[in-house]
């Protein structure tokens, strides 16, 4: 039976490994024309129709066609996408300089009016020549517009992309009280400048790939030079040519295609909404991936530990943070242990619970008709079903859903018998537990491993947890992102790795960058700045400079 | 010679593997059988004597294992004494581990069966223990040794922990008389704790792993002279809280642990040992069992141990259901036959390999420049 | 691969659900005993064992949102008794009363009948070791009653008996040191050992009168002395000023009121209260002669003066010193005789014998109890009053 399954997968997966999409269309129309050519003809009439052809049925696509206000008048054609170009630039810095041209009728010959267009007249940065029909539909969709010259082989492309897109607004999903307040958008290019910003320099590097057949969504890899890991850059830039799919909407395309397993319930690859964490990632040596139209970045390679990891934690005092990663520490556990330990407890070991405590619980479970497994599992599909509405729903109605749901789970199901306080308790401090855990993707794996682990258990006890503890660790230890062991400061154990996983050690303290990722270079700052007061207290600071001088 | 797997393990990881190797079922075992015989002086036979002992095991596995660095015990056995004698060699080693998973995994069944789910069937637990090592062992050594170091590291704690916490009841007056019936108890009760450290001869089967054979020698002295001070404290510990009592026990840990009360809340904590040993136990059986595998796809000439991880599993399983009909049988079994058992393949073939190597100088000339 | 791994453990973990979970209990369905008693009666001739079990009655017993009201004044514990060939034979009959799987997962404490004790303690400790439930760490009590009767006895400020118990056993040694509860695992150590024997708290059942207003008499426990054994047989007790001699001598005793004549009046007239102590017992030979010397180290504060002359000087702390040690020399001394009268080696001088001198020991190991009453006990003492309290000079009526 198993080797149906195994042969079925295996089939799945091979037919998708060497996916070619067999699109005809888009082999004349669109599709990456670098084996094939089309070149334009000299005749503005018939690439009009050509393009025409190509654009048939796209109202948005514009064909203004006018003349060059020279003597024997050239006829132009401007092609492009209504709402994805500048429309001021399409009056001003093109129709109106080529069409009210005064003075320059004497020097136009016939042959030069191409080199003249571009030198002289079109006040445009971004400009370039191209005599392909794929390359120029291509541009046209990427929002240039497209000057057709009559009699010339070549059109202008001209780059007055502009769009309507959201403004850099305070991320969503990982809020800080100290930090920068910006975002990623859904604008690549706003993306990179806001790590620019962060870190200037040359070496930061950006690559810019297409990834989609037909969305041929831009994806940018950056990294430092020097820093990053040659070798995972190299991966990196392999796993995204061999992603073959029609489109990208998201990072998450991404993020499926180019993590190492794809069985792990564990997220592989970290994504952020915060330029700033990204600019700390980059300073390591991870590689960011950016996709165009989405706010998230994704992050490799990493280990459990960065998902356990939020940016706030290196802006605000060592000592708290070190204790509030302990904190998380303990709430990943909580959230990931709690239901089943309570299980095992109740049903196996009772002797582990001190005697009051476990007279309270008999003595509340006395009337609960369900064994304390059903009860939990009622219980945690309840809350994971009201967490799902609450995320789902309009806000207006997602407080209704919170506030039926603290009376289902608070109060009704316990005044009916139907589950007892204790569960309650257990329940309520693992959705808690479960919600400090910073990023989302690390805590939903968490949330997934529960069940399974109450299951075991349910069945065996303390050993079935231990079972599953065990298989999930040795899962663990098998996973690596881009070559990192998954769980790398602990196993295999890197004491000089340590100051950044269970605690965070003052930043002074954190002299090189983790050892599997930022390798190449590993001194990130001067060897022990411990921050002291001056050597002399009478005199102020400044004093020593002075008497040097 | 091409070794089975590609994986590769440092310094650290390798003593940590044989620590393991040793550690999750003395720290079970260990402390009644050493008391009953030697009494108060229990600690010596179990932390000393013991101590020497593996120091002589492994000065004598290294010695060997050094003479071909990058290669396996079946092809060097091969050079040494023909190839014929090399696979028998191959041979007798796997029968050896595997015998041996089968009592590791039948005393980790018995310690759950006897202290905490006395209705559930043994089998159970061997099924998923054997289930559990077999997908480490399909997993490679270097996840082994990473397991292995979280997982040691975690009971290392836990043992601390339960030592510590025991503290109020320490009487050291049960340690004394020292060496009451002279040095002959000791010895003998030394017996089966050296037969228990001897098996960090599987040293021989993790070198060619280690990225520097050099580290070999060093880490394994140090993770025997760590198994001999964590062991004489648990002896010590046991004696000093429950005195000659602790032979009657059959997991005087155990004992210890449920022996704990402080400030009236640290109270019942032997579940914690059960997790512990879970783990523990797990690791031992993983490492034993890659052991087996590797070597059984080395003496068959095969490419590729994978294969073999399943077979094999089952046959541990029946064996290890098969092999005793009780647990005194099985604690017998250590007193009795498991001495010889033991030294023959932890010291008398080692041993017997090294002088032919020497005799016939294979080896070691190479890679002595 | 993995992924018939993962089908395989899935298929694994249906299959151990299907047929339902060997060991597991649900919580409601235990019978949490607390405490037990063991008796022996005989019916048609044969000695059984009676074996008496109190259990808590959750519902009744606080927690919970509605629990709490309806229960109250209720006791929360159920008393129930069976008979049985063995001690687990007796165990498993409960059942045949209880629909409840009894729980020893929380027994606290065992009491056993002084009769019991007396014909050996050998079987009981044999059975309660062997049960994987109770831990080394359960109390155990002698009673002169029957222990059936001793666990129906009113457990007042506590909601049950055993914690009542248990909160005494911290209580009687560090605050009085007149009573000492030892647990089965050191009891059965000193039964094992040689040259030591156990020493069993005793409780002395009393009717007290009415302890709240308009109430009836009660009937109570008190723990107050100490049961010695010979070997594993009980053979007497000791009484509570016994017991802290014992507990001095073993370095034992904590804290606790020494009450002393200073002046030559019919009554004590002062109290010292002693702070820490330590104890330590050295065994030697000569020939055929046996010395062991307890020397014994205390502080204590005063606590208490009935008498005006000046006493807060170097002098005056100086003879109260003199008398606390002599007190503490008396109390010692007694238990040691009764140690003697009834051959019961409570102090482990074989022990000291054996630890300090394994080759004499061996000489004297046959014939130890006859021996026993024939060691000449020397205690020496170094006693010193450290402080006189918040006050300085007694309050002198003019």
């Amino acid at each position: 039976m198993f080797n149906v399954l195994r042969r079925k997968l295996k089939q799945t997966l091979g037919r998708n490994k060497d996916l070619k999409v067999p699109h005809d269309k888009f082999e004349h129309g669109e599709g990456n024309g670098d084996k094939e050519k089309h070149p334009i003809s000299n005749s503005l009439e018939q690439n009009k129709i050509i393009l025409k052809e190509i654009f048939n049925n796209c109202s948005d696509v514009k064909f203004r066609e006018f003349e060059l206000g020279t003597a024997p008048a050239v006829k132009l054609l401007l092609v492009y996408i209504d709402g994805m170009v500048s429309t001021s630039d399409i009056h001003e810095s093109i129709m109106n300089q080529l069409m009210l041209l005064e003075g320059l009728m004497e020097e136009i010959s016939p042959e030069h009016t191409l080199e003249l267009i571009r030198e002289k007249l079109l006040p445009i940065g971004e400009l370039s020549e191209n005599g392909d029909f794929i390359k120029i539909t291509d541009n046209i969709l990427m929002g240039n517009a497209a000057l057709l010259i009559d009699g010339e082989k070549t059109a202008l492309i001209l780059g007055i992309k502009e769009w309507e897109s959201r403004g850099i607004e305070e991320p969503q999903s990982e809020p800080v009280v100290r930090g920068p307040r910006e975002g990623f958008t859904e604008r690549m290019l706003t993306n990179t400048m806001l790590l620019r910003r962060r870190i200037k320099s040359s070496r930061l590097k950006l690559e810019i790939k297409k990834v989609g057949i037909v969305s041929k969504t831009d994806i940018g890899i950056m990294y430092i030079d020097g820093i990053a890991n040659n070798k995972v850059v190299e991966e990196v830039r392999k796993r995204i040519d061999r992603i073959k799919i029609d489109g990208i909407l998201e990072s998450g395309y991404i993020e499926e295609y180019i993590q190492d397993d794809w069985k792990t319930p564990f997220p592989l690859v970290l994504s952020t909404e915060r330029p700033d964490r990204a600019a700390a990632h980059l300073l390591e040596g991870n590689v960011i991936i950016l996709t165009d139209t989405t706010p998230f970045a994704l992050i490799v390679p990493v280990t459990f530990f960065h998902f356990l990891q939020a940016s706030e934690d290196y802006y605000t005092h060592w000592v708290g943070t070190a204790m509030i990663r302990l904190l998380r520490i303990i709430a990943v556990n909580i959230s990931l242990l709690l239901p089943s330990f309570y299980i095992a407890i109740v049903t196996f070991h009772q002797e582990m619970l001190p005697t009051a405590l476990l007279i309270n619980i008999a003595s509340a479970r006395e009337g609960v008709p369900f064994p304390a497994f059903i009860e939990a599992f009622i219980m945690e599909g309840t809350f994971e079903l009201l967490r799902e509405a609450g995320i789902r729903l309009p806000r207006p109605v997602g407080q209704a859903v919170s506030i039926v749901g603290a009376l289902v789970i608070g109060q009704a199901a316990v005044t009916a018998g139907l589950v007892s306080p204790a569960m309650v308790i257990i329940v309520s401090l693992t959705a808690i537990s479960s919600f400090s855990i910073p990023n989302y993707s690390g805590a939903l794996s968490l949330r997934i491993l529960r069940f399974p682990l109450m299951v075991l258990a349910a069945s065996l006890g303390l050993f079935g947890i231990m079972v599953g503890l065990m298989a999930l660790l040795l899962h663990l230890c098998s996973l690596r992102s881009f070559g990192v062991p998954y769980i790398s400061p602990i196993a295999p154990f890197i004491r000089s790795d340590m100051k950044d996983s269970v605690i965070r050690f003052p930043l002074w303290a954190m002299f090189t960058r983790p050892r599997l990722i930022g390798y190449k270079e590993p001194q990130r700052q001067e060897y022990l700045q411990i921050p002291k007061p001056p050597a002399n207290p009478k005199r102020p600071s400044g004093g020593k400079e002075r008497d040097n001088k | 010679m091409k070794l089975i797997e590609e994986g590769k393990i440092s310094g650290s990881q390798f003593m940590w593997l044989l620590v393991t190797v040793v550690l999750p079922t003395a720290v079970l075992f260990i402390p009644a059988l050493t008391i009953k015989e030697a009494g108060a002086s229990a600690w010596i036979s179990g932390g000393v004597v013991a101590t020497f002992w593996g120091i002589l095991v492994v000065w004598i596995a290294s010695t060997l294992g050094e003479r071909f660095p990058g290669m396996t015990l079946v092809d060097y056995s091969g050079q040494i004494i023909g190839k014929f004698g090399g696979k028998m060699i191959g041979a007798y080693y796997i029968f050896v581990l595997v015998h041996g998973i089968a009592v590791i995994t039948r005393q980790f069944g018995e310690f759950l069966v006897t202290a905490f789910m006395p209705e559930t069937p043994i089998i159970v637990f061997h099924i998923f223990l054997i289930a559990l090592a077999a997908s480490a062992v399909r997993n490679g050594v270097e996840v082994i040794a990473r397991m292995n170091h979280f997982v040691v590291s975690l009971m290392f704690f836990s043992v601390l922990f339960i030592f510590s916490l025991v503290f109020g009841e320490w009487n050291f007056n049960n340690l004394l008389p020292i060496l009451e019936e002279g040095i002959g108890p000791v010895i003998k009760g030394a017996f089966i704790p050296m037969s228990w450290r001897g098996q960090t001869v599987l040293l021989l089967i993790f070198m060619p792993y280690l990225n520097n054979y050099r580290e070999a020698r060093p880490a394994a002295y140090k993770a025997v002279v760590m198994l001999g001070i964590i062991l004489a404290a648990e002896i010590i510990i046991c004696l000093a809280v429950f005195g000659q009592l602790a032979a009657n026990y059959v997991f005087p840990a155990h004992a210890l642990a449920s022996y704990i009360s402080v400030g009236g809340f640290i109270e019942r904590v032997e579940a914690f040992i059960l997790a512990l040993w879970v783990a523990g136990i797990t690791m031992k059986v993983s490492i034993w069992y890659y052991s087996a595998t590797v070597l059984m796809a080395r003496t068959l000439n095969l490419q590729d141990y994978k294969p073999l991880v399943l077979p094999l599993g089952v046959i541990m399983l029946t064996w290890s259901m098969t092999l005793f009909d009780n647990i005194r049988q099985l604690v017998e079994w250590f007193n009795e036959s498991g001495p010889a058992f033991f030294m023959s393949w932890e010291v008398v073939l080692p041993v017997l390999l090294l002088i032919m190597a020497v005799l016939r100088k294979k080896g070691g000339v190479k890679s002595g420049k | 691969m993995v992924s018939k791994r993962v089908v395989i453990i899935i298929a694994l973990i249906l299959v151990f659900f299907l047929p339902g979970c060997w060991s597991r209990t649900e919580v409601e369905t235990l019978a949490i005993v607390t405490n037990i008693g063991i008796d022996t009666v005989e019916q048609d001739g044969h000695v059984k064992f009676l074996l008496t079990a109190n259990i808590i009655r959750p519902p009744l017993a606080g927690g919970g949102t509605q629990g709490g009201g309806s229960g109250a004044g209720k006791p929360v514990y159920w008393r129930v008794a069976s008979l049985g060939d063995t001690l687990s034979d007796a165990e498993r009959n409960l059942n045949l009363r209880i629909p409840r799987r009894i729980f020893y997962g929380h027994l606290r404490f065992v009491v056993i009948n002084e009769k019991v004790a007396r014909k050996g303690l050998a079987d009981i400790i044999d059975y309660l070791h062997r049960n994987m439930r109770i831990r080394p760490r359960v109390l155990l009590l002698l009673t002169p009653e029957k222990a059936f009767d001793t666990l129906i006895r009113q457990a007042e400020l506590e909601p049950d008996l055993a914690r009542m118990i248990d909160e005494m056993d911290r209580m009687a040694l560090s605050r009085s040191s007149k009573a000492f509860i030892d647990d089965l695992a050191h009891t059965t150590g000193q039964l094992t050992a040689s040259g030591i024997d156990p020493l069993v708290a005793g409780i002395t059942p009393i009717e007290s009168p009415p302890t709240e207003p308009e109430g009836k008499p009660v009937k109570v426990i008190r723990i107050n002395r100490g049961g010695a054994f010979r070997v594993d047989k009980f053979v007497g007790w000791l009484d509570s000023d016994e017991v802290r001699g014992y507990l001095l001598g073993i370095g034992k005793a904590q804290s606790g009121p020494f009450s002393i004549t200073l002046k030559p009046h019919s009554h004590k007239d002062v109290n010292i209260m002693m702070t820490r102590a330590t104890g330590k017992i050295k065994v030697d030979t000569d020939g055929d002669e046996v010395t062991a010397v307890i020397e014994i180290s205390a502080e204590g504060d005063l606590s208490e003066f009935h008498t005006t002359e000046e006493i807060a000087t170097d002098e005056g702390m100086k003879i109260l010193g003199q008398k606390f040690s002599d007190a503490i020399k008396t109390e010692v001394m007694k238990a040691v005789k009764k140690s003697k009268e009834l051959k019961s080696d409570i102090f482990g001088f074989g022990a000291a014998l054996h630890r300090d001198n394994p080759a004499e020991w061996k000489r004297f190991e046959k014939h130890w109890y006859e021996v026993l009453p024939r060691i000449k006990v020397t205690v020496k003492v170094t006693a010193y009053v450290r402080r006189t309290g918040m006050t300085a000079e007694p309050f002198k009526p003019e």
